[in-house]
């Protein structure tokens, strides 16, 4: 599929399933700050104003779950009573099953809790070497969160989301053939007129101006202030795990089942996905091809993967087959190789207790604002050496 | 929930930052926003922001000038945007259309109305509401009344939102000579005085006529007037005696527990120091009135709801009105929103609580029925108590057994009359059925099991309101526990110590005590930290019974006692740092600061304690084990977090400590010496742990109620083996009442914990979790706790302290140390439950086989029925005793293992009563077998009805041993006769149906012949084969019941 629209969607992190994501999250960064070696999976659901959260956690770390729920949700604009009149409830429970004996100081032994089949993607369309449709629709989604009424406070509902179509010849993005914003006004302003002027003006145009991307003449750009469109927690329901498209490329490539958020470092199905990242973004980097999508197999038990395959959609300077091997010599793919070479476990306690929490909105890849080990290209240069 | 007011606005919308310094612009009023794209100009227009009109001037205004292409002008963001001649510099078109403004007069109408100042704390929606608000509290517009604070209207609920000078205008008083004597009394006179009445004791008539109102009662008393109206004289006295003695043992034992519950509530009145006409003087607690001013000083008692008007460094404790335990800063310059919950009104103080430090002052804004405490007293009283299940069974039972009787009296009656019998006769002999049908031994059985159970518990140190709580306690399925003051104790324990650099724990009661004192003479940082414990306190000491004791508040106790115990001598510490200056916590700042040192000396030292975080910024060095300080490094600082936030998390209060030599309190020091820090725990209640296990093998599921912080509870619940090992499930909310009743019960039914719960909102949780069809306990001693204890099925109070209104609506007392007897109580209440069940059942068989042999004998020849009298005595004299006897059967021995029954389940299901009725067909059987040979051969007469009636008391007495088979009892291996109560009983019951054959009074009164030799042994053998039918129609019914 060479020429094709693809829309691609995102939503603010006041979104219920985001809302759950960084939740889960947040657990994660908690516990690992207290002990980088902790295995978590903490789960989220949201539903009629209560969070039901479930912490699975090998590790002496203990934590006050609902406080931190909390933090979570009043970070993300739901403590103004004008979005979320009622307080949450949280109904909390932590299990800290005893870990089984691993080989911890041996981390080469590190194997996959996990089968998994993860897919990692890079491509030219922005500076970021991201599909650009998934691209835009972050870029629209965040300006919409940082819009200011004139007093100051939030002009929208913290859950807002945009979708965006985009025309692709040749696997290239070349117009704009569709927006859509859906947002509502906080509850206060919303007899004042003029809401769709100020959203085209503040997110619209300067999103599309940055991009550059000439907008269809046919395009549909709309906005619906969706004044009676149900928002937030207490309103419509989230869970953990709901939104993997917005966390990865948009729907641009292939796509793995399994969720990232609220999961420790250590899972395959979390860190083989970044790992995948990394080597196509790194492939792309070092010119060896201009899109390449990576595929990486882990299997229950083992610490190899079963397989890591490239496809550059004959954009590589040479055969699939080829750069692969090049990246099989560069790159251990080993569980363990892969926590060594990020280190993800030890960031959130050298940051202030945060480092995954960031990611639960606006995407896992492309996050060049964030300090992220798979967004790094250090693997470029030796990789082109080889070619 | 706070409104955020901190957000200004620092970025542009594309993320560019801001130009905050707008010195540049010539006129504040229009800011410059974004200027960096040709032809486009984005400015921020003061005043814009909800005012569409100046929008349209401004667009209209601006749009004429030159250059200028098109202007959009947005009331909702308060910006506008001129695009403009690209090659037009940006300055000279906002100098254009500052200039434009200027003389069109646009920028005077903007100012007439005036922007929201920057920072303004309440948002104009909200200030709005604020100023009417302000308009209906004023006593002089609506002065509170009893009628309408006391119903629950929360109007007068404002006093928190307005400033203390609002409130002394309000209430036309003065912050420094208060109210003088004359508008005092007016004023008490108007609002009445400052007491909350004890709720009157419950009077004896009310306690003697709550005897009769159950509904086997009440058929008695109607069997007896039936009785008289057909000339049964003797019949309705012998009914009416029973009914009688009934009550007299009932109330007797209920006015018992009456009298030593009403001994606890003795309270005497104090007095209030208060400012009156300028003076400082004492008042009586009840002649407080509203606009008082009350003097707070430590330990001062604060007698009604009052605003803060000045604070220094206040602290009261507020533990009979919210729960919480720990010490609550109050400050009298805060202002808060209006839906601040009570436990957060901190510029104010209420009833019921007591000053812990510092000192201030306050105007009385409610005074006795209208303060908070008040009116969750007097909107408990209005509350319903629901019926115990056994008083719901009961009924239900006596309604059937009535429907019972009914019929079988009408079938008769037709059945008769189509036999053209004389009408007289026939209403004599449909009386007879109906006495037949009512078991008139069963209040009697029911009234002494209970009161003996009653009697048992009060021998264990629990103390029953109401006999049907006895069996209450057995039918409980949840029971909620207060945390604080029920599970734990109010004081705290050091559990552990975490000493920095390298860290180290130190849990000082888990080790011997001399290997700790010696790790405190090794380590310099611990005793450093123990120093500092003691010094930086209020804690004073006194001489116990088991040596020197630390007193104070829990936390300052509990680090004090620590630091005794671990060989610290605190005469010689505070002889060498003695006080000099005291600095406690307050808004915002978390420590407590003390200065130490002599006068003379220019030696001094800066003790610190308080938030672990607040007091590590503090720091900037720490100390080591050799008593050196080294300078506290990022990688230390992020390790002290940690090992903080760690025991935190283990459900620990953490402090930090921290010192200084030779500084002083005047200036924020950022270079303390960090020594460590200490957790401390709630200690858990004595028995709780007992209790929790017994509960929970018993089936009963503990469910917690905190007002604390979720890890806390959590912590403590695992601790007591709550969850035994499953992951305590904790629900953490402050709005239960927003959320959807049918939702809350669900998720109820799956909570161990409830976290962070307001004392008002207990009571939504009983009542979820009895929609939810549980039959639910509470416990609790605070005032606060007394709604839900009124709702629960049964509502126990703990501790003879406990708040008198937790007392007033509670059906069971326990004592503060007999928390364990709430396990005797539930095992007293399932035996007694399992006994009445068995009595129930022998008498609806006994009766039904009453009822089967009349209508037989109704429609055999010869007209031999028994008489109203005879089944009088058969059901009172004879059935009395083995019902008794019954009732009185040791606790089988896995009625602590079993499940409780469900809330649905009736006494007996409709199986059960089938089954008795089976049994009760099989005595009828018998007893007809018995009739009809007595009829052959002795003809219609007297000695006919001697044998039937031998025969029914015969086969009725053994079928108590057949009763003895318990739904839930274990029957393999019982032996028949090992109920030595029953066997007296029913050796009892023999001899006096000796008697009445004896006596030859008694014979003539029951109309029947002396017994000859060969109808007792007609007697002996139907009741044998009789009780061989039904024994094995019995192990029948078990093993069937043991497949299903």
């Amino acid at each position: 599929m060479r020429n094709f629209v693809l829309t691609s969607t995102s939503v603010t992190d006041g979104h219920p399933d985001k809302l759950c994501d960084r939740i889960s999250d947040a657990i994660v960064d908690a516990y690992l700050a207290q002990d980088p070696d902790a295995w978590v999976n903490a789960e989220c659901a949201l539903a009629s104003g209560i969070a039901f959260v479930a912490a699975d956690a090998a590790t002496s770390a203990r934590l006050d779950l609902p406080a931190l729920v909390r933090g979570v949700v009043e970070e993300t604009g739901y403590d103004n009573p004008e979005f979320e009149p009622d307080a949450m409830t949280v109904l909390s429970s932590a299990t800290h099953p005893p870990r089984p004996p691993e080989p911890k100081r041996r981390p080469t032994e590190a194997v996959s809790r996990v089968n998994a089949t993860l897919f990692g993607f890079a491509c030219r369309h922005t500076e970021e070497l991201m599909p650009l449709p998934v691209t835009l629709a972050h870029r629209l989604v965040r300006r919409m969160r940082t819009l200011r009424a004139g007093d100051g406070a939030p002009l929208l509902h913290p859950d807002a989301q945009a979708q965006v179509a985009v025309r692709h010849e040749d696997r290239r993005p070349v117009s704009i053939e569709g927006v859509t914003l859906s947002a509502t006004l906080r509850p206060d302003l919303s007899g004042l007129q003029d809401a769709a002027d100020a959203i085209r003006e503040e997110v619209l145009t300067p999103v599309l101006a940055e991009l550059g991307l000439p907008v269809a003449p046919t395009a549909e750009i709309e906005f619906s202030p969706a004044a009676t469109a149900p928002r937030g927690p207490s309103q419509h329901a989230g869970l953990t795990g709901r939104k993997n498209d917005i966390d990865t490329y948009g729907g641009y490539c292939r796509q793995g089942g399994a969720a990232l958020s609220g999961k420790d470092p250590g899972r395959a199905d979390r860190i083989g996905a970044y790992a995948a990242r990394y080597v196509a973004k790194n492939i792309v980097a070092a010119d060896l091809a201009d899109e390449c999508e990576v595929q990486i197999s882990y299997a229950i038990g083992k610490s190899r993967p079963l397989c890591v395959e490239i496809d550059t959609f004959g954009s590589g300077i040479a055969r699939d087959e080829e750069i692969r091997r090049a990246l099989e010599q560069e790159m251990d793919f080993t569980i363990g190789a892969i926590c060594t070479r990020f280190g993800l476990g030890e960031k959130p306690g050298r940051n202030n207790g945060r480092f995954f929490a960031d990611l639960g909105a606006y995407g896992h890849f492309g996050r060049t604002e964030l300090d992220l080990p798979w967004e790094a290209t250090d693997l470029a240069a030796s990789l082109k050496r080889r070619f | 929930m706070p409104i955020r007011t901190d957000r200004i606005y620092r970025q542009a919308p594309d993320g560019t930052e801001m130009r905050t310094d707008r010195s540049p612009a010539p006129d504040l009023r229009l800011t410059r926003l974004h200027d960096s794209v040709a032809g486009r100009l984005r400015l921020e227009v003061h005043g814009l922001f909800r005012n569409p009109g100046l929008a349209d001037r401004i667009e209209s205004t601006v749009g004429q000038v030159a250059g200028v292409q098109q202007v959009r002008a947005n009331p909702l963001t308060g910006r506008m945007l001129v695009r403009f001649d690209p090659s037009a510099p940006h300055r000279d078109i906002y100098r254009l259309v500052c200039d434009a403004l200027d003389a069109t007069g646009t920028w005077a109408e903007a100012s007439a109305e005036p922007p929201e100042p920057p920072g303004e704390p309440v948002r104009p929606a909200e200030r709005r509401k604020s100023a009417l608000r302000l308009v209906t509290a004023m006593p002089a517009e609506i002065p509170p009344t009893v009628e309408n604070t006391a119903s629950g209207d929360d109007d007068q609920d404002v006093w928190h939102t307005l400033s203390a000078g609002d409130v002394l205008t309000a209430f036309e008083s003065d912050a420094d000579t208060g109210l003088s004597e004359a508008e005092a009394t007016e004023r008490s006179r108007r609002w009445g005085k400052n007491a909350i009445a004890e709720s009157p004791p419950v009077r004896p008539e009310t306690i003697l006529l709550r005897q009769f109102t159950s509904l086997p009662v009440g058929m008695l008393v109607a069997s007896a007037a039936v009785s008289l109206a057909t000339g049964g004289a003797a019949d309705a006295v012998i009914t009416l005696a029973v009914v009688g003695i009934n009550a007299a043992m009932g109330f007797g034992t209920e006015i018992g527990s009456e009298r030593a519950i009403r001994r606890m509530s003795r309270k005497q009145a104090s007095r209030v120091r208060t400012i009156r006409f300028g003076q400082d003087t004492l008042v009586d607690e009840a002649d407080i009135v509203p606009g008082d001013i009350l003097a707070l000083t430590p330990n001062a008692v604060v007698a009604a709801d009052a605003r803060l008007i000045s604070t220094s460094e206040l602290q009261t404790n507020e533990a009979l009105l919210t729960g919480e335990s720990e010490p609550v800063e109050k400050s009298a310059d805060i202002v808060l929103s209006r839906a601040t919950p009570v436990a957060d009104r901190h510029n104010m103080v209420h009833r019921g609580s007591f000053v812990v430090s510092g000192e201030g002052r306050a105007i009385v804004t409610a005074t006795g029925v209208r303060s908070q405490v008040g009116r969750v007293t007097e909107a408990t009283r209005a509350l319903a108590t629901p019926q115990t299940p056994l008083e719901r069974d009961l009924d239900t039972l006596g309604r059937r057994l009535a429907m019972v009787a009914m019929g079988a009296s009408v079938l008769f009656v037709g059945a008769s009359l189509l036999r053209n019998r004389p009408l007289f006769g026939v209403f004599k002999s449909a009386l007879a059925l109906a006495v037949a049908a009512v078991p008139e031994g069963l209040p009697m059985t029911a009234t002494t099991t209970l009161a003996l159970g009653l009697n048992a518990l009060k021998r264990k140190g629990v103390i029953v309101r109401r006999l049907e709580a006895v069996e209450g306690l057995g039918s409980l399925q949840v029971i909620c526990f207060d945390k604080t003051g029920t599970l734990t104790t109010n004081e705290m324990r050091l559990e552990e110590i975490i000493l920095p650099s390298p860290t180290r724990r130190i849990t000082p009661y888990a080790e011997s005590k001399p290997t700790a004192r010696k790790a405190n003479g090794k380590d310099a940082a611990l005793s450093q930290l123990l120093s500092v414990a003691l010094l930086c306190t209020d804690a004073e000491f006194s001489d116990g019974p088991d040596g020197l004791r630390a007193n104070g508040t829990a936390t300052e106790a509990a680090l004090a006692q620590g630091a005794l115990d671990l060989g610290l001598d605190h005469i010689e510490l505070r002889d060498k740092w003695p006080l000099r200056q005291a600095q406690y916590r307050a808004e915002g700042r978390r420590y407590m600061r003390t200065l130490h040192g002599h006068d003379a000396s220019e030696h001094r030292l800066v003790a610190v304690k308080g938030d672990p975080r607040q007091v590590l910024d503090l720091c900037g060095s720490v100390l080591t084990p050799e008593g050196k300080t080294e300078p506290l490094t990022k990688e230390q600082v992020r390790i002290i977090r940690e090992a903080a936030d760690a025991s935190a998390g283990t459900g620990l209060r953490v402090l930090g400590f921290a010192y200084a030599e030779g500084a002083d309190l005047d200036h924020d020091t950022t270079d303390l010496v960090w020594v460590g820090a200490a957790g401390l725990k709630n200690a858990p209640m004595r028995g709780a742990r007992e209790l929790i296990a017994r509960l929970r093998q018993a089936g009963i599921r503990p469910v917690m109620i905190t007002g604390d912080q979720a890890a806390t509870a959590a912590a403590i619940a695992a601790d007591l083996g709550m969850t035994g090992d499953q992951p305590v499930r904790v629900l953490d909310s402050r709005d239960l009442d927003q959320l959807d009743p049918q939702l809350l019960s669900s998720v109820a039914q799956k909570t161990d914990v409830f976290a962070r719960i307001p004392p008002t909102q207990k009571l939504h949780i009983v009542e979820a979790l009895q929609r939810a069809g549980y039959v639910v306990g509470m416990t609790g001693d605070g005032f606060n706790d007394a709604p839900a204890l009124r709702a629960a099925d049964i509502a126990i109070a703990v501790g003879k302290e406990s708040a008198s209104v937790a007392r007033d609506v509670a059906d069971v007392i326990v004592g503060e140390g007999d928390l364990a007897a709430i396990g005797d109580g539930v095992e007293q209440g399932r035996a007694i439950l399992s006994n009445i069940r068995k009595s129930v059942h022998f008498m609806t068989s006994t009766n039904l086989s009453e009822i089967l042999v009349l209508i037989m004998e109704a429609l055999m020849p010869g007209d031999q029925m028994e008489s109203p009298l005879e089944l009088l005595w058969l059901n009172l004299v004879t059935d009395i005793l083995p019902g008794l006897g019954l009732a009185l059967e040791p606790p089988g021995e896995g009625i602590m293992t079993q499940p409780p029954r469900r809330r649905d389940q009736p006494l007996l299901s409709g199986n059960d009563l089938a089954w008795s009725s089976l049994e009760g067909a099989t005595l009828a059987a018998g007893v007809m077998g018995a009739h009809a040979f007595a009829l052959s051969r002795y003809g219609p007469g007297p000695q006919t009805r001697t044998v039937t009636f031998i025969s029914m008391v015969t086969a009725q007495l053994l079928h108590a041993l057949t009763c003895r088979h318990d739904r839930t009892g274990s029957v393999a291996g019982r032996s028949l006769l090992s109920n030595s109560r029953l066997n007296a009983a029913l050796a009892g019951s023999m001899a006096l149906q000796g008697i009445a054959f004896v006596s030859p009074a008694l014979r003539r009164f029951l109309a029947i012949a002396p017994p000859r030799p060969a109808d007792l042994a007609t007697a002996a053998v139907c009741g044998l084969s009789v009780f061989a039918a039904n024994e094995t129609i019995a192990r029948i019914r078990l093993r069937h019941e043991a497949r299903s």
